[in-house]
């Protein structure tokens, strides 16, 4: 249970700790590590999907999945707690824009995913700074998995790329090719359509 | 492609750290998770009480059942609540047996 003194201590009680403390029974515990995390995770979500309704879907998902696991959540094995959030949150991100996919194509669209998700707004709706950063992040939402994943856990998260190198199984070096790329491709994009813009 | 200057690129750098920026909502979202969660827990406590084989195969049934005449009203009438037709009824209908699955 999380006594009087530990709360004095807000800073320094690990999430493993807090995770330990919800099993117990502590819902302030709980709410600790959901005031601790939400954020990040919405934003996450909300740039990745580009969409306002599945982020909060994703987000409250995902604590639901925290508290089913808390019994089972394993404080001295390797993954970091935020490690484990972060892809249970990737996966259901990636999930819903499969089952995006699988809706269109049964539906008989045929289309993409994504682009579904994500529609870029046309030249003459593309007025000022703000329709700018709605295009932009129309592009992000459909950047390539990997490079969406490792950019917005970096932007987003804070998280140094050895964190995010475990979170996407992968090493160092990947991940920090995969923002790089994520990056020139917003970059060119950005590029591309100012010159189609001018003719 | 153009030839960018270096300060183009630092300025469309900064353009895309703002698009990825996202506000922060505050307390209000940790109240809606927390609430969400005692109501999921809440079912899950009442299911896993009233829970047995027996109830999940029937579950499990009924979740088929579903899926099949959520196709075949599809089917009969593709305006059928306005959702498009089989497939999609069949889907949506799917797609809530898994989380009853789940549940059980």
């Amino acid at each position: 249970m999380l006594t009087l003194v530990q709360q004095g201590q807000s800073g320094s009680i690990s999430d493993h700790q807090l995770v330990a403390d919800s099993a117990a029974g502590d819902e302030r515990a709980f709410a600790r590590l959901v005031g601790r995390h939400a954020e990040k995770i919405r934003a996450i979500a909300l740039r990745y999907t580009n969409d306002m309704t599945a982020s909060e879907d994703i987000v409250q998902e995902v604590f639901w999945r925290v508290w089913r696991a808390k019994d089972k959540w394993d404080a001295d094995g390797e993954a970091t707690f935020s490690s484990w959030l972060y892809r249970v949150t990737l996966n259901l991100c990636t999930d819903r824009a499969r089952r995006r996919k699988a809706r269109s194509w049964f539906s008989g669209f045929g289309v993409e995913a994504d682009s579904a998700a994500t529609p870029e707004p046309g030249p003459e709706r593309v007025i000022g700074a703000r329709q700018d950063l709605a295009i932009v992040q129309a592009d992000i939402a459909n950047l390539p998995d990997k490079q969406k994943a490792a950019l917005l856990l970096s932007a987003l998260a804070g998280e140094p790329n050895a964190v995010i190198a475990a979170t996407m199984g992968t090493s160092i070096g990947a991940v920090e090719q995969a923002i790089s790329r994520a990056r020139r491709t917003l970059r060119e994009k950005k590029i591309a359509r100012e010159n189609s813009e001018r003719g | 492609m153009t030839n960018k200057t270096e300060s183009d690129q630092s300025w469309m750098d900064r353009q895309i750290d703002e698009a990825l920026h996202v506000e922060p909502v505050g307390a209000a979202l940790t109240g809606r998770i927390i609430a969400n969660v005692r109501a999921r827990a809440g079912v899950g406590h009442f299911l896993a009480r009233v829970s047995h084989p027996l109830v999940a195969t029937i579950g499990g049934a009924l979740a088929a059942s579903f899926v099949g005449l959520g196709y075949v009203a599809g089917t009969l009438d593709p305006g059928l609540f306005d959702l498009g037709g089989a497939s999609e009824l069949s889907i949506m209908l799917f797609e809530e047996s898994q989380t009853v699955l789940e549940i059980l």
